[in-house]
C-alpha cells in the first residue's frame, strides 16, 4: 500500500515479478551467460545508482530480499508472478511455475501465481498446462513466442496449435493472457515484435472473454501496438520495461505515457517493475510524483490525476484477476459501483 | 590509363564513409550511436569491428548494418576487401563471416527469413524514419508559425536552403523567410524523403504521406498523430541502446543524446 501525504491509500499490484535462478550453476550454455549479461544491463543502465545490485546478486537473490523490496520497502500488496522457461539454456528452467509456486505457497495473499505455455509441446504440453492451472488455481499465463526450442526459433499466436491452446485457457477460465512483446532481442522474423497475432486473437477470443495484456507495450513497436489497442477493446499495456524509463529519461517516460494514455485511456494499462530487472520502491515514488510537462499537455490532451495513477499501479490489475481491494483503499471502486 | 586511386586509404577516410550507415531501426548514424568498435586499413584491406547494444541484438538487423558497413568501406577509393566482424554477440560468427562473404542473409540464416527479406525489412523501415523525421520538421513548421494551411501547401521548390548558417530559408505564401534553427531538420527530412523515392520536382509537395499523396490541411493533426508514435517508438529504442550499449561497454554518453533535435521542437 502507498499512502500519499494526503493519508490517501493506494492499493499496489505489481503486474510483473519474477524469482529467477541464472547463476553459473544452473546455465547450460552461453547463450545463458549472454542472457543474464543482457538482463543484468538492462538492470544497470536503468536503475538509480543506489538501487544496483552486484552481478552475483542479481543472478540469484534470496527469497527475503524479494519479500523486502517488494512488500516491505517496495509499497507492493500483491505480486503477479510471469514464469518464463528457457529450458534450451538454463538447467532447472530460468523462472518456471514451480520455482515460483514455492513462494507462492509460503504466501498465498501476497502473490498470484500465473503458468506458461508452448503450443510446440502440442498435445503433451496441453495436458500439462491443464494439470497446472488445476493444481495451482491458474488465472493467467505469460507467453514467450520469442522463445528458442530446438531448431525452432519462435512461434505466433496464429499458428494452429497456440488456438488449441487460447480455447483450453477458456475452457479452464484462464482468461488473462501475458504476450511479451519487447525489446530489441533475437529474433529472425518470427518477429517477436510483430504484435499483430495479438490483434487476430484478441478479435477472435474477444467474445469468449480473454483478454491480452501485451508485456512492454510491444516497446520497439509502440506505434503498432497502440494502433491495435485502440481497436480491441479486450488489449492491454503491461507497463514493464517503460516504467523505469521514467528516472532514465523523464521526458520520454512521458511521451510514451502520453500515448498509451491517448490510445488505450487509463483503464487499460497495468504497473509492473519487472523485479528483479528493477525496483519498484523508487518507480513507484517517482511515478506518484509524475506529471506530464508542458509541451506534453500541449500536444496531447491527457491527464495523470491521482484517480489514474490509482488505476494504473492497482485496480485495473485487481479486476483482471478479481483481487480483493482494503476498504481503506477503495474509494474509487466503491464511487464507481 | 592512370588508376587515380590513392595509394594509401586512410582510417578518416573509411570513417567518414561509415557515417553513412545507419541503423534502420533507429534511423541514426551507427557511428554517432558508438556501434563502431574500430577500423583498421592496411593497405587496401580494411577490417572493420561492429559492437551493439546486447547480446541479443537482432541478427536481421546485425546483418543489415554490418553488410551496410561491407558495402559503405567498398566504396571508399582504393578499398579492395573489407572484413567486417561483429563481436559479442550471439550470432558473431555467422554474421562476420557471411557478410564479409557477401552471402544473403537466408543463405547463412536458411529457413530463418521466413519469406520475409532484408530489403523488405529495410524499406519498412526507411518509411518509418520518413515519418519521424517529418513529424520533427512540421512541428517545427508550426512552433515558428506557420499554419496547417501553409505546411501542407508548401512546394519542394519552396525550400531555399537547407545549408544557410542563419537557418531554414523557406518561401511561404510568396514571402520569403528564415526560420532559426531549421535548416537541420529540413535536410534530415529531405534525405529520407529521397531514400523512399518520393517525385522531387519542385512542384510536388513537400509534406505528403509515405506514398506522395498531399495532405488536406485538416487532416494534418490526425497525420501527425501518426508519425508522432513513430517517433516516440524510435526515440525510445534509441534511448534504449544508447544506454545498453553504454553500460555494456562502460562508455561515457549522454543518455537523451538522440533526443537533441526532438528536445529543440519541444521548447
Amino acid at each position: 500500500m502507498y499512502r500519499t501525504a494526503d493519508g490517501e491509500s493506494i492499493f499496489v499490484v505489481d503486474g510483473h515479478v519474477h524469482f529467477w535462478d541464472g547463476s553459473p550453476g544452473n546455465q547450460k550454455n552461453r547463450y545463458a551467460e549472454g542472457w543474464v549479461e543482457c538482463f543484468y544491463n538492462y538492470h544497470k543502465n536503468l536503475s538509480p545508482a543506489d538501487y544496483v545490485w552486484p552481478l552475483e546478486q542479481y543472478q540469484r537473490y534470496s527469497e527475503p530480499q524479494m519479500m523486502k523490496d517488494l512488500f516491505e520497502d517496495g509499497y507492493v500488496d500483491v505480486a503477479i508472478f510471469q514464469p518464463t522457461y528457457l529450458r534450451d539454456f538454463f538447467k532447472n528452467g530460468w523462472n518456471t511455475t514451480e520455482q515460483d509456486a514455492v513462494l507462492k505457497e509460503k504466501y498465498p495473499d501476497k502473490f498470484v501465481l500465473n503458468t506458461a505455455w508452448d503450443p510446440r509441446d502440442e498435445a503433451a504440453g496441453l495436458k500439462e498446462f491443464e494439470e497446472k492451472v488445476k493444481r495451482y488455481g491458474i488465472k493467467g499465463v505469460k507467453l514467450y513466442s520469442a522463445e528458442w526450442k530446438g531448431d525452432s526459433r519462435g512461434w505466433k499466436l496464429s499458428d494452429p496449435w497456440a488456438r488449441r491452446y487460447l480455447d483450453k485457457c477458456v475452457e479452464l477460465g484462464v482468461m488473462n493472457i501475458h504476450v511479451h512483446k519487447g525489446p530489441t532481442i533475437w529474433p529472425f522474423n518470427k518477429d517477436a515484435f510483430d504484435v499483430a497475432d495479438v490483434d487476430d486473437a484478441a478479435t477472435l477470443y474477444r467474445d469468449a472473454g480473454l483478454r491480452f495484456i501485451v508485456e512492454h507495450c510491444g516497446l520497439p513497436r509502440i506505434e503498432d501496438f497502440c494502433w491495435i489497442a485502440a481497436q480491441e477493446p479486450n488489449v492491454y499495456g503491461g507497463l514493464a520495461v517503460v516504467m523505469p524509463f521514467i528516472h532514465a529519461s523523464p521526458h520520454y517516460f512521458a511521451e510514451v505515457m502520453a500515448e498509451l494514455m491517448w490510445w488505450l485511456g487509463p483503464d487499460r494499462l497495468l504497473f509492473s517493475s519487472d523485479y528483479a530487472l528493477w525496483s519498484p520502491k523508487w518507480i513507484i515514488d517517482k511515478f506518484m510524483a509524475f506529471d506530464f510537462p508542458e509541451d506534453i499537455k500541449q500536444q496531447r490532451a491527457v491527464t495523470m490525476t491521482l484517480e489514474n495513477k490509482k488505476k494504473i499501479l492497482g485496480l485495473n490489475a485487481a479486476k483482471l484477476y478479481e483481487l480483493p481491494i482494503p476498504t481503506e483503499a477503495g474509494s474509487l471502486v466503491a464511487a464507481r459501483a | 590509363m592512370i588508376e587515380l586511386v590513392p595509394r594509401v586509404v586512410s582510417e578518416q577516410a573509411v570513417l567518414a564513409a561509415l557515417r553513412e550507415v545507419s541503423d534502420p531501426e533507429l534511423d541514426e548514424s551507427l557511428v554517432d550511436l558508438g556501434f563502431l568498435d574500430s577500423v583498421r586499413v592496411d593497405g587496401g584491406r580494411v577490417e572493420v569491428v561492429l559492437r551493439l547494444p546486447t547480446f541479443w541484438c537482432a541478427p536481421n538487423f546485425a546483418y543489415l548494418m554490418a553488410h551496410d558497413v561491407r558495402e559503405q568501406a567498398l566504396r571508399v577509393p582504393g578499398v579492395r576487401q573489407v572484413r567486417v566482424v561483429l563481436k559479442d554477440h550471439m550470432y558473431a560468427d555467422e554474421i562476420t563471416e557471411g557478410v564479409s562473404a557477401n552471402k544473403p542473409f537466408d543463405a547463412v540464416f536458411p529457413g530463418q527469413a521466413d519469406g520475409v527479406d532484408l530489403d523488405a525489412l529495410r524499406e519498412l523501415f526507411r518509411g518509418k524514419a520518413f515519418g519521424m523525421r517529418q513529424e520533427q520538421l512540421v512541428r517545427f513548421l508550426l512552433e515558428a508559425g506557420l499554419t496547417d494551411e501553409e505546411v501542407v501547401g508548401l512546394g519542394m521548390d519552396d525550400v531555399l536552403d537547407t545549408t544557410d548558417q542563419s537557418g531554414l530559408r523557406l518561401r511561404v505564401g510568396g514571402a520569403e523567410r528564415v526560420l532559426s534553427g531549421g535548416a537541420g531538420l529540413a535536410r534530415a527530412y529531405l534525405a529520407r524523403r529521397h531514400r523512399v523515392g518520393l517525385d522531387a520536382h519542385g512542384s510536388a509537395r513537400l509534406v505528403t504521406d509515405l506514398a506522395g499523396a498531399p495532405l488536406a490541411s485538416g487532416g494534418l493533426a490526425a497525420h501527425l498523430d501518426h508519425t508522432r508514435r513513430q517517433r516516440v517508438s524510435m526515440t525510445f529504442n534509441a534511448i534504449m541502446c544508447r544506454g545498453l550499449l553504454a553500460t555494456r561497454y562502460g562508455l561515457d554518453t549522454d543518455r537523451e543524446g538522440g533526443a537533441s533535435v526532438q528536445r529543440r521542437d519541444a521548447t
